[in-house]
């Protein structure tokens, strides 16, 4: 069964009763619209006014209601920082701030639109759990876990074309996933988040050409459960992040951190250290050099050293790597 | 509605001097503060937590009650003093007021004082959080209100417009806002600074049922809070109360310097304390 938000959000509001919905005037969006004609008691638009909505919801937690904040990313997190750090996560009210903005996934209206710093801002506030699905089922699990537990919660979701289920299991517990694993690796892909898909791409690609690899993926950046990645890491000896945020304070600089003392290389393939340009999400992964083809090429460059050329010309998809219009 | 007997009965004018004692006293002991925004809310505090707001027990389910946010947080000093002054907190847990790691921070600190109902500091929060818990109360019925307090300089901050539209966008009628115009702020007369048209007349247009009174008077408080609380219908509720800044010590009110003065000196303390008790 294909999943929407839309239907999540519905499914979660019948479950729970005390689930209330805030949008701050983008609802046709986020695809709160099925939640707020089911429960029109539950559901305030409270229209462009992210400041507002974000400590309207830490007052309406105190009453032990879950307010779910619908907005985008960029907005959310740049223009209600404050309110996100002083009005939920210092008093650790059970407010769920819902991120439809999903880096590159959504970059096609631009740099105002684009949430390619959100998680470094997000991620440095005490408390604060950040997760961010790799597809729709995983989203189910992911807000169904965000409403339960108690806390505030920052939920990056993209908002078009998320895969449906890219994982035959399914773990209802948001946290990091062991993918695929091979008997002795040559490195550790960490695919984070939404990169899920594309990392899942790029490994096939590797591991064609004969490279062995573990494959893993967090869908909860913040509190990071490092223990997969260590022990694949203490096997293959190098690591790759793949993630769909700038480099600087998004969940490599969090898996960094977990690994520092172990010495391990880590090389990270994030988004440039610019604002992207306005384009389609395929386009973007090329742009970024974070499509199938470049992730393959640039871990198959560093890895094989001497015989770099051979694994390098025999990739598919070489002229995928820059963007097409 | 309310239990009378649950409030101190002393003329909540002899209570304020009280009050306004104990926060010069509070302030000298720590050293500093916010004194001035402080001394500017002491009768409004004085008419709210000894004729309205009723101390919430321990054993009542956590969201009963009314509550009140001090949104111009920097005048925690005056809630602290309020609070010992209703016996929710005690004479020697306000003197570690100012002292390192105390409960009472300069700004309040839901964390640290369970009596405080919303931390607060970054100005033009609380009254947002204030229309959460208004929305709160009217969704799980329980008939409380919320009390808030903001002032005129931190009106600058556009939250405080965002929250005062959707309050009456929800028929918000159980949230109360106090407006303590002392026409000052840190860097001097608001009006010099960012002029704020019309406050009452604003909020009128708004939507909101306003009334005005004089924020040191507390009859005249205790007058217009009744009226605004009889209020029938769906609109949401301001007190505009005009205040001086510093009020009660000369040498401070109306003045820049009143924002975060040095402790007074003793002999000024005895002075201020002379001309409080003959008045």
């Amino acid at each position: 069964m294909n999943h929407s938000y839309r239907d999540l959000l519905l499914a979660i509001g019948e479950v729970n009763g005390l689930v209330v919905v805030l949008d701050a005037g983008l609802g046709t969006s986020m695809q709160t619209e099925g939640f707020a004609r089911a429960f029109p008691d539950r559901y305030f638009n409270l229209g462009i006014a992210e400041q507002n909505a974000v400590s309207v919801a830490a007052g309406l937690a105190r009453q032990g209601f879950i307010p779910l904040v619908h907005t985008f990313s960029n907005f959310l997190s740049r223009r209600a920082h404050d309110q996100i750090a002083l009005s939920v996560a210092w008093p650790g009210c059970h407010v769920k701030l819902v991120a439809g903005s999903c880096g590159l996934f959504d970059g096609r209206n631009g740099p105002s639109h684009t949430a390619i710093d959100d998680l470094s801002g997000i991620c440095a506030l005490p408390g604060m759990a950040v997760l961010e699905p790799g597809d729709m089922a995983q989203t189910e699990s992911l807000l169904s876990w965000a409403v339960n537990t108690p806390g505030p919660c920052y939920l990056r979701l993209r908002r078009h074309g998320a895969p449906q289920n890219l994982l035959p299991e399914r773990e209802h517990i948001p946290g990091t996933t062991l993918v695929h694993a091979s008997n002795a690796p040559q490195c550790t892909l960490v695919a984070c988040g939404s990169m899920l898909e594309t990392v899942m791409r790029a490994a096939e690609l590797l591991q064609d050409y004969g490279c062995a690899l573990d494959l893993i993926h967090i869908s909860r950046i913040r509190p990071l459960d490092a223990a997969p990645i260590l022990h694949s890491i203490a096997r293959s000896g190098r690591l790759f992040t793949i993630e769909n945020h700038v480099s600087s304070g998004g969940a490599s600089d969090l898996i960094a951190q977990a690994i520092g003392p172990v010495g391990v290389p880590h090389f990270r393939l994030a988004l440039p250290d610019e604002f992207l340009p306005a384009g389609a999400p395929e386009w973007l992964l090329g742009y970024c050099r974070l499509d199938a083809a470049c992730i393959a090429e640039r871990i198959a460059a560093i890895l094989s050293g001497d015989s770099y050329v051979s694994i390098y010309n025999s990739l598919p998809g070489r002229s995928e790597t820059q963007p097409t219009r | 509605m309310q239990e009378t007997n649950l409030f101190d009965r002393r003329s909540t004018r002899d209570l304020s001097r009280d009050i306004r004692l104990s926060i010069l006293r509070t302030h000298r002991t720590a050293g500093g503060g916010h004194l001035g925004s402080s001394l500017s809310i002491v009768e409004i505090m004085a008419v709210l937590f000894h004729r309205h707001i009723r101390p919430i027990q321990p054993e009542e389910k956590t969201w009963s009650g009314d509550r009140f946010v001090l949104s111009k947080g920097h005048a925690a000093l005056a809630l602290y003093c309020t609070l010992e002054s209703t016996g929710q907190i005690s004479a020697p847990q306000l003197a570690t007021f100012g002292k390192n790691g105390s409960a009472l921070e300069p700004h309040p600190n839901e964390n640290l004082l369970p009596q405080v109902h919303v931390s607060t500091g970054s100005l033009g929060q609380g009254i947002s959080a204030a229309v959460g818990l208004a929305l709160g109360m009217r969704l799980r019925q329980t008939g409380g209100r919320t009390f808030v307090l903001i002032g005129d300089g931190e009106a600058n901050e556009g939250q405080v417009w965002e929250a005062a539209r959707s309050a009456t966008m929800l028929g918000l009628s159980n949230l109360v806002v106090i407006l303590d115009d002392n026409q000052m702020q840190q860097d001097g007369p608001t009006p010099d600074i960012m002029r704020m048209a019309d406050l009452p007349a604003s909020w009128s247009a708004m939507g909101w049922a306003v009334a005005e009174c004089n924020g040191h008077a507390c009859n005249a408080i205790e007058t217009a809070l009744d009226v605004l609380l009889a209020t029938k219908g769906s609109m949401p509720k301001l007190l505009h109360a005009r205040t001086v800044k510093g009020c009660g010590v000369d040498f401070l009110e109306n003045r820049t310097e009143s924002h975060y003065p040095p402790a007074l000196s003793e002999e000024e303390l005895a002075l201020v304390q002379y001309r409080l008790q003959r008045f």
